[in-house]
């Protein structure tokens, strides 16, 4: 009777250490692909914010004023004129 | 007795293998141990990240993902087909000789290329060839898909500018030093080096046969410590307008170069400084870019307005005036009698045009910008006197701005201070000077008589968090507030009353004054050849000093007619930015 719990427990044992051998080696690989996917995600999130700094340059919004067919105006001031001799409505 | 042979056999066996074990695991453990270390671990460098430089309105330099690309010769299948596809895609880069430079004298860089790499790949007993650095991560990638048996990439940052060329003089650029690694070179690059360059870290991790990472095998990290990044006193919307306005200078009056300077007078703040031609930040190979070296393609790497000093001229007579009244060696009331060409020894001063005005004050001279008036105030004044205020308004020593290259101009020594040159230095002959000096001096007469430290950083902040802040320095009194402001009177009437229509056109008003510098040839002044400046500030606010440099513009040697039009340009349209409204 003892000699078939020892047999069992020994099997009981080998399949455990197969299972949490097992289970490392895939949160291992795991942990790889989640490394690999952070990197990516870091770099494209570098892409974004350096394409979100080009695009925010003085260079590409006058390009896209010219676009949009602005031009570059003259300023033009007016002088003040005083409240109490602005032209009455 | 077989059986004690074999018995005898089997001992001295068994004592060979326990000899052997013996030698592994004791005596020669710490080697056998650092062997398997390697083997299962992988140590891997983490770069910092270099600081960022922002201006008041922007991002002026980032970083972007670039690789450094290398190889195990020995896993490489033809060495020749894969240097070829290698450097067909790495040459998709614009910017790839800049940070891969070949060496001198290479007529053809592509043909190198190719030839320098395939040159590498065979080199069989090596394990590590680096073929290249900083290569974008989209030609990483699709060096990746060429799936090539021992090719590999290392993360390697390269530096990214959204504005492109914006402030290039005042950035400099970042190359390699003879190690190899990142190192800044001239402007806030160069000078901040230190500060941006951060440091970098260390992964150590255990992986398995197969490169996987082994969940509870050791690991240690050492984080990198990314750069501080630095906050500038540049003003993105001013320095963008004189960029584009200096550009226009110098094609429509076909000039050498111009630069200019523009500068806050009460905390020596630059707001705006830069020259062209200039150069791409990013792009600083030495070869000369398609299309040959014209102008446009011309490619200067100093900052013109802290790196070269040249004789101003004119500009310097309101300092020359500004250190008589100070010392008290003339009042207010002065006057000359400008009847003919002063004569010192051998020498001739003679004004600008040859005409000659009879009595003259202050206010004359600086309208008609009179030499022999000047020459005058000059011998007034002494060569002591003069030379020690000249020293003190920052003339003849580096002012200390925060930029790496600075000029210090050239003062004589007291001993070479003849009359003659005592007298031509006060219409800024014999003297050399660089812009940001005289744009200081005029900062000094522009706020009350204080010569500030230019400076462009405001602030460093490290990604700690933790701050350092510069606050403006004065370097010294130079003259009293009384002078500053009878001086500061003089440049107005100088715009207002002086002979260029263009300046008394304008609706602003201005306090300023102009030069025109010819240029010594062979130990004589070429009358073909001259450097025309204009320094001033809004009368009224004061709330900057602009200075703009011509270097030998060729459709006039004259200022009025080629520096000052662009000058009031310029001003008219970046008077709005300082909320400047029209006032005459």
């Amino acid at each position: 009777m003892s000699k078939k719990i020892f047999v069992v427990l020994f099997f009981l044992i080998v399949l455990a250490q197969v299972v949490v051998v097992n289970s490392l080696i895939v949160k291992g690989r795991e942990t790889q692909e989640l490394l690999a996917e952070k990197k990516l995600l870091q770099s494209r999130l570098l892409e974004l914010e350096n394409e979100a700094a080009r695009a925010s340059s003085l260079e590409s919004i006058r390009g896209q004023a010219e676009k949009l067919g602005m031009k570059p105006g003259k300023l033009q001031y007016l002088p003040p004129v005083p409240v109490a001799l602005a032209p009455q409505q | 007795m077989r059986l004690k042979v074999a018995l005898i056999f089997f001992l001295v066996g068994f004592l060979a293998v326990i000899i052997k074990l013996f030698t592994i695991q004791v005596l020669d453990r710490e080697q056998y141990l650092i062997t398997a270390e390697k083997q299962r671990t992988s140590s891997t460098e983490i770069p910092a990240e270099r600081g960022r430089l922002f201006s008041s309105g922007g991002i002026l330099v980032t970083n972007e993902e670039s690789y450094l690309v290398f190889a195990n010769p020995q896993l490489i299948e033809d060495p020749k087909v894969a240097a070829k596809t290698i450097a067909s895609i790495l040459l998709e880069d614009t910017r790839f000789f800049s940070y891969n430079p070949v060496p001198k004298g290479v007529e053809n860089p592509r043909e190198y290329l190719s030839a320098r790499l395939e040159e590498l790949l065979e080199k069989e007993n090596r394990q590590w060839v680096a073929l290249a650095r900083k290569i974008p991560v989209k030609l990483m990638r699709k060096l990746e898909e060429q799936k090539i048996l021992g090719l590999s990439f290392d993360p390697d940052p390269r530096r990214f500018y959204p504005e492109g060329r914006l402030a290039a003089p005042v950035l400099g650029f970042v190359a390699s030093d003879a190690d190899g690694r990142n190192k800044g070179y001239n402007g806030l690059e160069g000078y901040y080096d230190g500060d941006l360059r951060g440091k970098s870290g260390k992964s150590n991790r255990e992986y398995s046969q197969k490169g996987v990472p082994i969940l509870m095998g050791d690991s240690s990290l050492l984080s990198a410590q990314n750069g501080a990044d630095l906050y500038l006193t540049i003003d993105r919307g001013v320095q963008s307008i004189l960029e584009r306005k200096i550009k226009e200078g110098v094609k429509r009056y076909g000039a050498k170069s111009g630069s200019f300077v523009v500068l806050e007078p009460w905390t020596g703040r630059v707001l705006a400084m830069g020259n062209y031609p200039s150069f791409d930040p990013g792009d600083f190979s030495p070869f000369i870019p398609p299309g040959g070296n014209t102008q446009e393609n011309k490619r200067e790497f100093r900052n013109l307005t802290i790196a070269v000093s040249y004789e101003p001229g004119s500009i310097m007579k309101p300092v020359t005036i500004a250190s008589a009244l100070d010392s008290e060696e003339i009042s207010t009331s002065w006057t000359f009698m400008d009847d003919g060409p002063l004569r010192i020894g051998a020498s001739t001063i003679n004004t600008w045009d040859g005409k000659h005005w009879g009595k003259q004050g202050l206010t004359q001279l600086l309208q008609k910008s009179n030499n022999v008036g000047a020459a005058e105030v000059a011998l007034a004044t002494g060569r002591e006197t003069l030379r020690s205020y000249f020293l003190n308004f920052g003339f003849g020593s580096q002012l200390g701005i925060d930029l790496e290259g600075e000029e210090v101009g050239l003062v004589k020594e007291l001993g070479n201070w003849r009359k003659i040159d005592l007298a031509t230095a006060g219409f800024g002959q014999g003297i050399a000077i660089t812009p940001i000096q005289m744009a200081a001096a005029y900062a000094a007469l522009a706020n009350g008589g204080i010569l500030m430290k230019p400076y462009v950083v405001d602030k460093i902040v490290g990604r700690n968090g933790r701050e350092v802040n510069f606050s403006p320095q004065s370097i010294r009194r130079v003259i009293s507030p009384k002078t500053a402001k009878v001086v500061g009177e003089l440049l107005r009437s100088a715009v207002s009353g002086g002979e260029s229509i263009i300046l008394r056109k304008t609706r602003y008003r201005i306090g300023g004054k102009t030069g025109t510098a010819q240029i010594p040839v062979g130990g004589r002044y070429d009358p073909n050849k001259s450097n025309v400046t204009f320094v001033g500030f809004p009368f009224k606010d004061r709330s900057f000093v602009m200075i703009i440099r011509l270097e030998e513009p060729s459709t006039s040697t004259f200022s009025a007619t080629t520096v000052v039009p662009l000058w009031v340009e310029a001003f008219e349209e970046i008077a709005p930015l300082f909320g400047i409204m029209p006032d005459k």
